[in-house]
């Protein structure tokens, strides 16, 4: 692919770069609900899983908005962007 | 909350309500201990002293939890960092990068919290098996539905002031219980064939005809009233101490056995099916109370051999029927004395390795001679005794048991070795009759060898687990190529993962052969005392597996790296010197990575040949498989720069699980073919032969120049250590602090060091530390061409990477 313009190749590399942190996060924080499903119970419990998932949804809202932020930035070829390159490799 | 004074100290005192109570039949039996018994709440049921409100906690699902907030909290940091970047980059301001941030430290905070929870569960906990939650859930609830979990906890952590009096009432109300199930045996006999009476167990009328059950039948409702009160109380009591003593001392091994007999019971007799027996005992619900009880009561008690030779339903002395005891493995941990008997009694002796550590691990005590030779036996299987079936089964729990038990498991494995790897190859072989392993028995035994070579072993029982992957990896090399199941195969895998530090500093090392005082001797210093050849013949085996390939190629991509970059940190400024040496001081830690691939490049040629050895003579299903396993290996190979450690480690994934190479095999509906993979992996073995030996020509070196000082005397250099002061390095051992007296002294009278394998350990460690010396590698002048060949200017040959998944 071409890119001929030095600020949108800027723009796209800040857009994988955030879709990457974006997805890994969102990954990690996935795994933390996994993980506590059922390993206690209680009321102190549910006020921690309460205040997991909350920040969880913080953290996914302020990677959201900085996404947009990069969509929206001057000199972003729009539609022609390219995928954030998958972050691990599959491989035996 | 209840007042321990409040309760009366006598066990026939009634108190409705204050067990748990289920519907079924009425209490029977004055004895019953009706009072709330001092039981334990479970501990991992950690009411957070005086906090508010119980908690439930399966203390190893918490854990998992911790960690995936640690590592969430991990991932959030990198986050920020790219975000930082992408918006500095954007010319935006960063406050969301902050606010990330923010929510970055809540996480942590929060991992605090947990971590501290589990803490707290821990310090609770002393006698629960952590890793069946569901089984003590019930009677956690249980005792914290009849309101004593409060005086229950302070008796059973001894920190209320009613401690003593409360053992010895528990102690009594323990053996009321056993005394309840003794009972109801005698009414059953009673009820039964005058002549069963001698024996109380179900299974005496047999022999004669009668069938069994029948005395029980009659006898039903009040035996099953009896059974049922003793084992509530049981439950009730939960772990506390000694509740447990009273109660298995009185009902000792020969009562335990009856009521395992009657618990799980036996498989139908000849004479055909009857309906079950009314019976106060239900499996689901009993088993597991038993079983934590009686894991308790294998820690308070030393279960000897006498006590096991009366553990049978025969009225003999010298028989352990330890089949009975399968349902009660896994319910609870065991004390490690008990299993090894168990052990014993199961597989044989087995090996004792050379120089083992036997009796320096904590709690493993031998049994005496004349019982392990003779004497005591188990119960072989018969009519009316446990089939093949029950035996496997019973063998496979035991493995398990041991699996999880940490200060056994290494000590176990290592003695079973060399029979497991026999055994298993021959039933490898697919004879057609059953010889060798059941395939439950294989995995249980993978399970165990796995455990024991894992990292968390290497923590519990360090000189276990040295022993143990020393004992491997010379049984690897003994065993040879032989077939062995490739589940058992992908078992050396933690063990190559849990020592790969350890093995590629042997087998890089400029000198082969046992150093002091770098690990003393013991098992660590035998480590390094293994042959390149078993380690290579050890890895040979874990590729050959195929799963987790990836992962023992990074090892050696991870040694070469942080070896390079600890040597990068550790001479610093160096190459400052004056007058510039010949060599860089970092050459010999470069030549030492490349060497770590090499050596793992060269076990992955072995694997390969291996493989298309084994499956050259053999049909369809050998031919997919053989595929599959090139495929992986040559994906593998694939992504190796030889040259370049760090690069090796980007590229490499860790592979794929046994599981999903199993699964591969048998989703391969045709022959594929595997030239393309035979010609990657012949490529790298041809890469892998252009690098030099280079640590002979090294040595050579060194003993050259050190033969010519005279005529031609080493440069010394001066170097800024790491606490800053500077050190000049005359190449002279004695003057450079190498050789510190006779112990040290590698040179023999003449001056010239002794050929490396005459030395002593400590010798040879001031040896090697000499040869790695600042002026030996800078004034070794043949070090340049050695990296330069090793380097190479030429392309490697090897492929760019590509992903060669099977079908993919």
């Amino acid at each position: 692919m071409m890119i001929s313009d030095g600020a949108s190749a800027g723009v796209a590399s800040a857009l994988a770069a955030t879709r990457r942190a974006r997805h890994e996060v969102a990954a990690a924080l996935e795994r933390v609900l996994a993980a506590g499903a059922g390993a206690w119970e209680g009321t102190a419990a549910e006020l921690s899983a309460g205040r997991l998932r909350r920040l969880a949804a913080e953290a996914l809202d302020v990677l959201d908005d900085a996404i947009q932020v990069c969509e929206r930035a001057p000199g972003h070829p729009l539609g022609t962007l390219p995928q954030a390159p998958p972050t691990s490799r599959a491989i035996g | 909350m209840v007042d321990p004074g409040a309760v009366a100290p006598l066990p026939d005192v009634p108190r409705p309500g204050a067990l748990p109570t289920r519907p079924s039949p009425p209490r029977a039996g004055a004895a019953a201990p009706r009072r709330a018994l001092p039981g334990v709440t479970p501990a991992a049921v950690a009411s957070a002293w005086g906090g508010a409100g119980r908690v439930m906690v399966d203390l190893g699902r918490l854990r998992g939890l911790v960690a995936a907030v640690r590592a969430a909290g991990e991932v959030l940091r990198s986050a920020v960092r790219s975000l930082v970047w992408a918006l500095s980059l954007l010319g935006m301001p960063v406050v969301p990068a902050a606010r990330l941030d923010r929510v970055g430290a809540a996480l942590d905070a929060e991992a605090t919290l947990l971590a501290g929870r589990v803490t707290r569960a821990e310090e609770a906990d002393g006698l629960l098996p952590a890793r069946t939650p569901h089984r003590w859930r019930a009677a956690a609830e249980a005792s914290v539905r009849s309101g004593i979990g409060d005086l229950t906890a302070r008796a059973a952590f001894g920190r209320g002031p009613t401690a003593t009096a409360d053992s010895t009432v528990a102690q009594a109300a323990g053996r009321a219980a056993a005394r309840l199930l003794s009972r109801a045996a005698d009414q059953d006999a009673a009820t039964g064939a005058a002549r069963a009476r001698a024996h109380p167990d179900a299974r005496s009328g047999r022999r004669l005809g009668i069938p069994a059950g029948a005395g029980r039948a009659a006898a039903g409702p009040a035996r099953a009233a009896a059974e049922h009160s003793a084992l509530d109380a049981l439950s009730a009591a939960g772990d506390h101490a000694d509740f447990i003593a009273g109660f298995f001392d009185e009902l000792g091994p020969a009562g335990l056995a009856s009521l395992l007999t009657a618990l799980v019971g036996r498989p139908p007799l000849p004479l055909g099916h009857r309906p079950t027996p009314p019976t106060g005992l239900d499996p689901r619900r009993d088993v597991p109370v038993l079983g934590r009880a009686f894991a308790a009561y294998s820690r308070l008690r030393s279960l000897d051999d006498v006590w096991l030779g009366q553990f049978n339903t025969l009225g003999r002395t010298d028989r352990a029927d330890v089949v009975l005891l399968r349902p009660l493995l896994g319910a609870g941990r065991l004390d490690p004395g008990l299993l090894d008997r168990l052990g014993r009694l199961a597989f044989g002796a087995g090996r004792e390795p050379p120089g083992g550590t036997r009796g320096r691990s904590a709690r493993v005590d031998t049994p005496p001679p004349a019982a392990a030779s003779g004497g005591l036996r188990p119960l072989p299987p018969g009519p009316g005794r446990p089939g093949a079936t029950e035996l496997v089964a019973y063998q496979v729990a035991l493995l398990d048991a041991i699996t999880v038990t940490p200060s056994l498991v290494a000590h176990f494995a290592v003695r079973h070795l060399g029979e497991l790897l026999g055994v298993a190859s021959v039933g490898a072989l697919g004879l057609p009759v059953r010889t060798g392993l059941s395939e439950q028995a294989t995995t249980a035994w993978s399970r165990l060898i796995a455990t024991a070579g894992s990292q968390s072993i290497r923590r519990a029982d360090p000189a276990g687990s040295a022993t143990f992957v020393t004992g491997l990896a010379r049984a690897a090399d003994t065993a040879g190529g032989s077939s062995l199941p490739p589940r058992l195969r992908t078992a050396f895998v933690p063990a190559l993962h849990t020592y790969a530090d350890e093995i590629y500093d042997t087998v890089t090392a400029v000198v082969p052969g046992q150093i002091a005082p770098a690990e003393s001797v013991g098992p660590a210093g035998a480590l390094r005392a293994v042959p390149a050849t078993a380690w290579r013949a050890l890895l040979r085996e874990g590729l050959r597996g195929g799963a987790m390939a990836g992962l023992l190629g990074r090892d050696a991509a991870a040694f070469g790296t942080r070896l390079e970059e600890a040597t990068a940190e550790r001479t610093q400024g160096w190459n400052r010197t004056p007058a510039g040496l010949p060599a860089s001081p970092r050459t010999l830690s470069y030549l030492r990575a490349v060497r770590a691939q090499a050596f793992f490049a060269e076990a992955l040629g072995d694997a390969a040949d291996a493989v298309v050895r084994e499956h050259a003579e053999a049909g369809a299903e050998h031919r997919r498989q053989q595929a599959v396993l090139l495929d992986l290996l040559g994906t593998v190979a694939t992504s190796i720069d030889l040259r370049n450690p760090a690069g090796t480690f980007e590229q490499l994934g860790v592979g794929v699980t046994v599981v999903e190479v199993e699964a591969m095999i048998r989703e391969r509906y045709r022959d594929a073919p595997s030239a393309e993979s035979r010609r990657i992996l012949a490529d790298l073995r041809a890469a892998t032969a252009a690098i030099p030996r280079w640590s002979g020509a090294y040595e050579e070196s060194a003993r050259l120049l050190w033969r010519r000082r005279a005529g031609d005397p080493l440069r010394p250099v001066t170097v800024t250590e790491a606490d800053g002061r500077r050190r000049a390095y005359t190449g002279d051992p004695r003057q450079d602090g190498y050789i510190t007296g006779p112990a040290t002294d590698f040179l023999d009278p003449t001056g010239v060091p002794r050929p490396a394998a005459a030395m002593t350990p400590a010798q040879r460690g001031a040896y090697l530390a000499w040869l790695e010396s600042p002026a030996m590698v800078a004034n070794n002048d043949r070090l340049p061409v050695l990296a330069g060949m090793a380097g190479g200017a030429e392309p490697a040959p090897v492929p760019p990477d590509r992903v060669l998944r099977p079908g993919g």
